[in-house]
């Protein structure tokens, strides 16, 4: 294991402690959904977006836009990590007259680009988004991250016929594959394999990556920046409650809130990987 | 055609700012062909996908656009209504959603195309403008406002042309104001859009009638509704008479009731509008107008209950 990586992995049980500290503060929900995106937005935040606490409006900043808005507490955690919520916004997360709700909204002096949790509107609005950072004056960059039961949203669909047919080649959609959507697994629902092959006839490029490896992402982030002529999706295989055994597969923590034993135990066992 | 007037309007201000883009989803045969020559990277078919245009707007506007939208009323409204609630409305974006075909406008194309609960639907979304002109004297002093407006507004366009209404140019006329088209004694006529060319007429009628002149007023803006001129006609008048192409839930009339309760009016409303049904015949806009009962004929019946 290199050092990045090391340092990456290190930041990544980091913001799992986090998140699940926070979870259990506040009594919230989605802590297996925010799990699954926790390697995904570390990759993002700290080894490739281009965003700078300090130039929040830079109209040339990369945009990042968390379509599964329900998954906002990872996203929070690590805007916090890099400076962009202070730890006073932090404590105002799902509180009356606080910050921080359940599910993110729009507001770029904490960082934050698109008001989610409505399914089905990252990506399309993102496509704007890179429509004009490809053909306006100010050329950025775009990442939206989704969930694999999002794309039950025939939005979507639109959007990904719209960005290849314009090659907005600035524009890199992830999936957080984890397999389980809200009332059971993904197969069951709504099935979606082959899910590369159908970004790839609709025109993207296509990687298949291991959602929690933070190297393998980033390796890919910066391969999708050399394809020119389309857009890219990252299909990020992850688990749901990822770094917590007694979580990792579990529709029930979708929404459940750990109780004080599972916190400590949860602690435990995010302390003692390396 | 009015909507021919709109586009050849806006692309003389595109001309001069970049930031202007429209966006069709697939229709406007030939309307958009000088602008699309004129300024091709500030237009764009996005195909039949009116979500998604909506989204991209938001989109491009929050980077820095200034985005006008257009399709038929219901595919740019209640089709993209989340959309336009989270993306536009949520985020204050500087989206322009323009429909075409206000009320039965499309009459023989079926119920898919009316647009007869639009002002309803997008009037109760915070951050909307909600602006229908009657004829292209109207649309030429508020399309600079619309234009340079920083915060959404749906413009709801008559489909075809619209009769000219103003005998005089109109000045100071800007968002949020209603216009007196001709001032009366006892009576007035509140209208918009393609339904004040009825009001005039039956004002017209009235007159020769009875030989008193019949107020006439204007609220091409619906939303925010211009409740200083409404305050000055429950002072001058008894009786007030709202006409449009609308469902009678959500339009004008609804508007005025709201303003007449707050303001303690201790005269008579009534509402002339399409009944709270799709229609239940077939034809062309002005038939389906006469089966709602929003004529001249019908309005002056109604104000002659009231003399």
């Amino acid at each position: 294991m290199n050092f990045e990586v090391k340092k990456l992995s290190e930041i990544a049980r980091e913001l799992r402690l986090d998140v699940l500290e926070r979870t259990y503060k506040t009594n919230s929900a989605h802590l297996g959904s925010c799990f699954s995106t926790v390697e995904i937005i570390t990759a993002l935040y700290f080894a490739h977006l281009k965003v700078d606490p300090n130039k929040k409006t830079d109209p040339e900043r990369d945009r990042f836009v968390l379509s599964k808005g329900h998954a906002c507490l990872s996203l929070y955690c690590a805007l916090n990590r890099r400076g962009f919520i202070s730890q006073e916004v932090m404590a105002g997360y799902g509180i009356d007259g606080g910050t921080l709700e359940h599910h993110s909204k729009f507001n770029l002096e904490y960082g934050i680009e698109l008001s989610t949790g409505s399914l089905g509107h990252g990506l399309p609005v993102s496509s704007g988004m890179a429509y004009m950072g490809k053909k306006g004056p100010n050329k950025f960059r775009v990442f939206t991250l989704l969930s694999d039961g999002e794309l039950n949203e025939g939005s979507n669909w639109e959007a990904i016929l719209f960005a290849a047919h314009h090659k907005l080649n600035n524009l890199v959609a992830i999936v957080d594959y984890n397999k389980i959507q809200a009332l059971g697994n993904v197969k069951d629902v709504i099935g979606l394999d082959p899910l590369a092959e159908k970004w790839q006839a609709f025109g993207w490029n296509a990687y298949e990556v291991d959602g929690h490896n933070p190297s393998e992402i980033v390796e890919h982030l910066k391969k999708a920046e050399s394809v020119l002529d389309r857009p890219t999706v990252l299909i990020a295989h992850t688990i749901k409650g990822k770094g917590v055994s007694f979580m990792e597969n579990k529709l029930l923590w979708h929404y459940r809130c750990p109780n004080e034993k599972e916190l400590a135990d949860a602690k435990a066992e995010l302390r003692a990987h390396v | 055609m009015f909507r021919g007037q709109f586009v050849s309007s806006l692309l003389d201000y595109a001309k001069q700012d970049p930031t202007i883009h429209i966006i069709t989803a697939d229709l406007g045969f030939t309307l958009f062909d000088k602008f699309r020559e004129s300024c091709p990277e500030q237009f764009m078919n996005i195909g039949v996908a009116e979500a998604n245009m909506v989204s991209v707007a938001a989109g491009m506007s929050l980077a820095g656009a200034n985005v006008f939208v257009y399709s038929m009323v219901p595919f740019v409204t209640s089709r993209a209504m989340d959309q336009i609630r989270v993306d536009v409305s949520g985020h204050n974006s500087r989206v322009k959603i323009v429909g075409v075909g206000a009320g039965v406008g499309y009459g023989m194309e079926g119920l898919t195309h009316f647009a007869l609960e639009d002002i309803g639907l997008m009037r109760a979304f915070p951050n909307m403008t909600v602006v229908c002109p009657a004829d292209i004297s109207e649309l030429r002093v508020l399309l600079p406002h619309i234009i340079n407006s920083k915060t959404p507004v749906y413009l709801r366009l008559v489909k075809g042309k619209a009769d000219d209404i103003y005998t005089k140019p109109l000045t100071n006329i800007s968002l949020g104001r209603a216009i007196e088209v001709r001032a009366g004694k006892k009576q007035a006529i509140l209208s918009y859009g393609s339904a004040l060319k009825t009001a005039v007429l039956a004002a017209d009628i009235l007159e020769r009638e009875n030989q008193t002149k019949v107020g006439v007023y204007s609220f091409p803006t619906l939303k925010p509704i211009d409740r200083e001129c409404i305050q000055s006609l429950i002072q001058n008048y008894e009786c007030l008479f709202t006409v449009e192409e609308h469902s009678v839930i959500g339009g004008l009339g609804t508007i005025i009731s709201e303003a007449l309760l707050e303001m303690n009016f201790k005269g008579t409303l009534r509402k002339i509008a399409f009944p709270d049904k799709f229609p239940e015949v077939m034809g062309h806009g002005e038939y389906l107008c006469k089966w709602a009962g929003v004529t001249s004929e019908k309005v002056v019946a109604t104000m002659r209950e009231h003399l």
